[in-house]
C-alpha cells in the first residue's frame, strides 16, 4: 500500500511541477511576500526571527489562496484523459489512490514552500549583511506553517474529492478562510497577531500561550487527519471514472 | 498452470438497457478474439473481465477468483489496454511506466527497460507522451499492460486508428506476447482477428451468437456467399435488394459483385468459399428479415 500511495504521490509530484499551476504557485507564495516585507534598506531588516515568523505567517496566507487552485488541478488530468481505467486495472486500491493524490498535492506546496525559502534567506546579502539562518526559517515552518497548511489542504481536498465541483472547491476554503477570525482560537489555521508579535519579539512565550499553541497545532493535525479519512470514505470510483 | 476465464450466466444492465445478456462462456488458452460490430457489449464485456465493472447478475471466474469479490487478485493477473486511454501528457515514457510499476509493486527498473524494448520505444523513452503519435500511444498502452508479465493480457480495439503499417506490427507483437500468456483480443475489425485468433466468440447486441473456432465459424457460413458479374446498373440494384453487399471490383467492361445472403439458385452467380468477413457480416444479419 505504501509502495502505491509513493508511486501516485510521485507522479502526481511529477505532473505538477511540470504545469502552469506550479508557476502560479511560485508567484504567489514565494513573490508576493517578498515584495510586501521586502526592506528597502538595511537599517529595515528584520530580525532572523521576525524573518523566519513573517515568512511562515505569509506562506499561510498565501498559500491559503493557492491551495484552492492546486486542489481542483489535482483531478482534472485524470477527468480530461482516461488515466483513471489504467490506474483502477492495476491492483490499487481507492484508498491508497485518494491518499497518494493528496500527498502528491502537498508536496508540491512543500516544494514551492521550501524553494520560497532561498531568497528569503537572501535578502541581507543585497544590503552586504550575512543571510538568515535557514534553521530558523524550517523551525517556524514546522511550527507554524506546515499543521496550518496540512488542515488546510486537508480540507480543499474533501470539498473536491465530495463535491467534485470547481467552484465549491474554490469558494467553500476561500469562504473559510474570509471568516477564520470568527473560528474558535483552537480551531483556527492562522495564529492570532499578538502570539505572533511575542514570537517574533524573541521573549519567552507565557505559559498560557505555549499551551495555545500547542493545543492550536495538534488540534489542526487530528483534524487535518480526520479530513483526510472522511476524504477516503467519500471518494467515488464510480462518480470519478464517470460509469 | 494453464489459465482458466469462465463467465457463468453474466447480464450487465443500464437501467433497462441491457449491454449484456445471460452470457456463458469459458475462455481457452492462446489467442481469443472477442468480435462484434459497435455497441454490442464488447466493451462492457472487457470492463467486467478486469473488474472496472460489477455484473449485475452471475459471475465471472478467472483463475479461480471471482472478479466481482477478488478484485486485487484478478487485478494481479491480468494486463489490460482499454480501447481509449490517454496518458498524462507531462509524463515521458519512462516517467509513465514507472508510475504503473509503482502501482503493481513492481522494484526492478530493468522491467520498464524490457517492456519499452519489447514494444520497440527504448530510444523515446525520455521523450513526453504528449508528443506520441496513435500509434506509439498504442504500444505504450501495451508496454504497461505487459509489465507486471500477466498471465492474461486482454487487450480491446487495439488497432482502431491505426494506419495499416501499425496495424500489422501490433498484430505480430500480439501473437508473439501470446505464446507465453493467455490474449483476449476485442475488435470490430475481422482482419485482426482472422490473422491472429484461433478461437472466437461472437458477440452481437450483448448476446453470444457463437462460440468456438474460427474455421467452423466460417465454415458455417459456406454457401452463404456468392460472385456475380454485372454489366448493367439495373442488375446492381436488383442485387442490392436481394443480398448485402461485400464487395464491389469495377472493371472496364464489368463490376465484380460479392454477396452474402440465403440465396436461390435461380439469381445465377457463383457461390465462392466464405471468409472471416463475409461469415461474419451473414451471421451479424441473420435475424434480420431484410436478409
Amino acid at each position: 500500500m505504501y509502495d502505491q500511495i509513493l508511486a501516485v504521490a510521485k507522479t502526481e509530484w511529477r505532473c505538477q511541477v511540470k504545469s502552469w499551476v506550479f508557476r502560479i504557485g511560485l508567484l504567489i507564495i514565494i513573490g508576493v511576500p517578498l515584495v510586501v516585507d521586502l526592506p528597502s534598506s538595511a537599517a529595515d531588516l528584520l530580525t532572523t526571527k521576525s524573518a523566519g515568523i513573517c515568512y511562515s505567517h505569509g506562506i499561510v496566507m498565501m498559500g491559503s489562496c493557492f491551495m484552492p487552485l492546486l486542489t481542483i488541478t489535482i483531478f482534472y488530468k485524470d477527468r480530461v484523459t482516461s488515466m483513471p481505467v489504467l490506474i483502477f486495472s492495476q491492483p490499487v486500491s481507492k484508498t491508497s489512490f485518494v491518499l497518494g493524490k493528496f500527498f502528491g498535492m502537498f508536496s508540491v506546496y512543500m516544494t514551492i514552500v521550501l524553494l520560497g525559502i532561498l531568497p528569503w534567506i537572501s535578502i541581507p546579502l543585497f544590503f552586504g549583511e550575512m543571510p538568515y539562518s535557514p534553521i530558523v526559517f524550517i523551525y517556524f515552518l514546522l511550527i507554524l506553517s506546515l499543521p496550518s497548511m496540512f488542515y488546510f489542504a486537508c480540507l480543499c481536498y474533501l470539498v473536491e474529492v465530495g463535491f467534485g465541483k470547481t467552484i465549491a472547491t474554490i469558494s467553500i476554503p476561500l469562504i473559510f478562510l474570509i471568516f477564520w477570525e470568527l473560528l474558535p482560537g483552537f480551531a483556527s489555521h492562522i495564529l492570532p497577531d499578538y502570539i505572533l508579535g511575542t514570537m517574533a519579539a524573541g521573549s519567552p512565550l507565557p505559559p498560557d500561550m505555549l499551551q495555545f499553541i500547542i493545543i492550536n497545532r495538534l488540534f489542526l493535525i487530528i483534524a487535518g487527519i480526520g479530513l483526510l479519512y472522511i476524504s477516503t470514505r467519500a471518494f467515488s470510483l464510480k462518480k470519478f471514472m464517470g460509469m | 498452470m494453464t489459465n482458466k476465464i469462465v463467465f457463468e450466466n453474466v447480464s450487465k444492465s443500464y437501467g433497462n438497457f441491457k449491454a449484456l445478456d445471460d452470457i456463458n462462456l469459458e475462455i481457452p488458452e492462446g489467442m481469443f478474439g472477442l468480435l462484434g460490430p459497435n455497441g454490442a457489449g464488447k466493451t462492457t464485456f472487457m470492463k467486467i473481465l478486469v473488474t472496472l465493472l460489477d455484473p449485475s447478475k452471475g459471475k465471472v471466474l478467472i483463475n479461480g477468483h471471482d472478479a466481482a469479490n477478488d478484485k486485487m487478485d484478478v487485478r494481479n493477473i491480468i494486463g489490460f489496454l482499454p480501447q481509449e486511454f490517454s496518458i498524462y501528457p507531462q509524463l515521458t515514457a519512462y516517467e509513465f511506466l514507472e508510475y504503473i510499476a509503482g502501482l503493481n509493486g513492481i522494484k526492478d527498473k530493468s522491467k520498464i527497460t524490457k517492456a519499452l524494448e519489447q514494444v520497440n520505444l527504448l530510444d523515446v523513452k525520455n521523450k513526453k507522451v504528449g508528443g506520441f503519435s496513435g500509434g506509439m500511444k498504442r504500444r505504450l498502452g501495451i508496454a504497461q499492460a505487459i509489465l507486471k508479465e500477466p498471465k492474461i493480457l486482454i487487450v480491446d480495439e487495439p488497432t482502431a486508428g491505426l494506419d495499416p503499417e501499425e496495424r500489422i506490427r501490433f498484430r505480430t507483437l500480439l501473437v508473439e506476447l501470446s505464446q507465453k500468456r493467455s490474449v483476449i483480443l476485442s475488435t470490430h475489425i475481422v482482419e485482426d482477428i482472422s490473422s491472429t485468433c484461433e478461437n472466437i466468440a461472437f458477440i452481437v447486441r450483448g448476446s453470444m451468437k457463437y462460440i468456438g473456432s474460427t474455421d467452423v465459424f466460417i465454415n458455417k457460413a459456406k454457401g452463404k456467399v456468392r460472385e456475380f458479374v454485372v454489366r448493367d446498373t439495373r442488375d446492381l440494384s436488383a442485387i442490392k435488394l436481394k443480398y448485402r453487399i461485400i464487395s464491389l471490383r469495377r472493371f472496364s467492361d464489368h463490376t465484380l459483385v460479392r454477396v452474402v445472403g440465403d440465396y436461390s439458385s435461380e439469381d445465377g452467380g457463383k457461390e465462392v468459399e466464405p471468409n472471416l468477413e463475409e461469415a461474419y457480416v451473414y451471421f451479424m444479419h441473420e435475424d434480420d428479415p431484410d436478409v
